[in-house]
């Protein structure tokens, strides 16, 4: 089919769809928590296991160590922006600072 | 034993080897008892060796006020004395201190011992102990 758009526009579509846009850090840990948040009733009995969710196939991976659980998700999407949270905690880590070595 | 020591802040510090695709390189790390993760590292010193690499991978760190934050992290291989263990690492901002953590004393087995007193700190091997069955 012929493209009626502006000479300066064509093409343009079929480009952004062809890079995924890499999300941010923020993007990765709130779409994260999201899902956790609908997934922690059925791991409410693996309490101080990990899970890494994959936030783009949704789909979540569950070991015994944040590394371990890691490996298995990027096994299965060498390319997916993972989210690690450790089940049954407020956070996957705890740091006794109120945050200015985390954040800038 | 011989790799702690107490900065002059008179923290427990220790000298950690980091390993990644693109060399290693020794540093100096906080030993940290109120963080329970394995590493906390500022992320020029990760450029140094190549990390984080491509991937994204987030948590969230609770603060000593509660308040949750989302942090970076990255896969990390870390040397201690001649052994090495694999852990998941802070991705801190840049020009900043790298720590260790609880997970990390437990992931190398290490209990620490602080004297700030005589100014000691002894990194020493931990075996795990045998409990003594009680006489009736």
């Amino acid at each position: 089919m012929r493209d009626r758009s502006h000479p300066a526009k064509r093409g343009k579509a079929k480009t952004r769809g062809a890079h995924k846009r890499r999300k941010s850090v923020n993007e990765v840990a709130a779409a994260g928590e999201r899902l956790y948040r609908r997934l922690a009733p059925k791991y409410s009995q693996e309490s101080g296991k990990y899970l890494a969710i994959d936030v783009d196939t949704k789909k979540a991976y569950l070991a015994a160590t944040p590394q371990d659980a890691l490996k298995l998700a990027e096994n299965a999407d060498p390319k997916g922006s993972f989210h690690l949270v450790k089940i049954g905690s407020d956070g996957l880590y705890r740091v006794a600072s109120y945050g200015q070595r985390l954040t800038r | 034993m011989g790799n702690a020591s107490l900065d002059k802040n008179s923290r427990p510090t220790t000298t950690i080897t980091l390993v990644g695709p693109k060399g290693e390189r020794n540093l100096t790390a906080i030993i940290d008892t109120g963080f329970d993760g394995f590493l906390s590292v500022p992320s020029d010193e990760l450029q140094k060796v190549g990390l984080p690499g491509r991937l994204t991978v987030t948590g969230s760190a609770v603060l000593a006020d509660n308040r949750s934050i989302p942090v970076r992290l990255c896969l990390t291989t870390t040397r201690l004395d001649r052994e090495e263990q694999a852990g998941m690492c802070i991705i801190a901002p840049p020009s900043g201190d790298a720590f260790v953590g609880m997970t990390f004393l437990l992931a190398f087995h290490r209990k620490l011992i602080v004297d700030v007193t005589n100014d000691v700190v002894e990194l020493v091997r931990s075996e795990y102990m045998t409990q003594s069955k009680g006489t009736a």
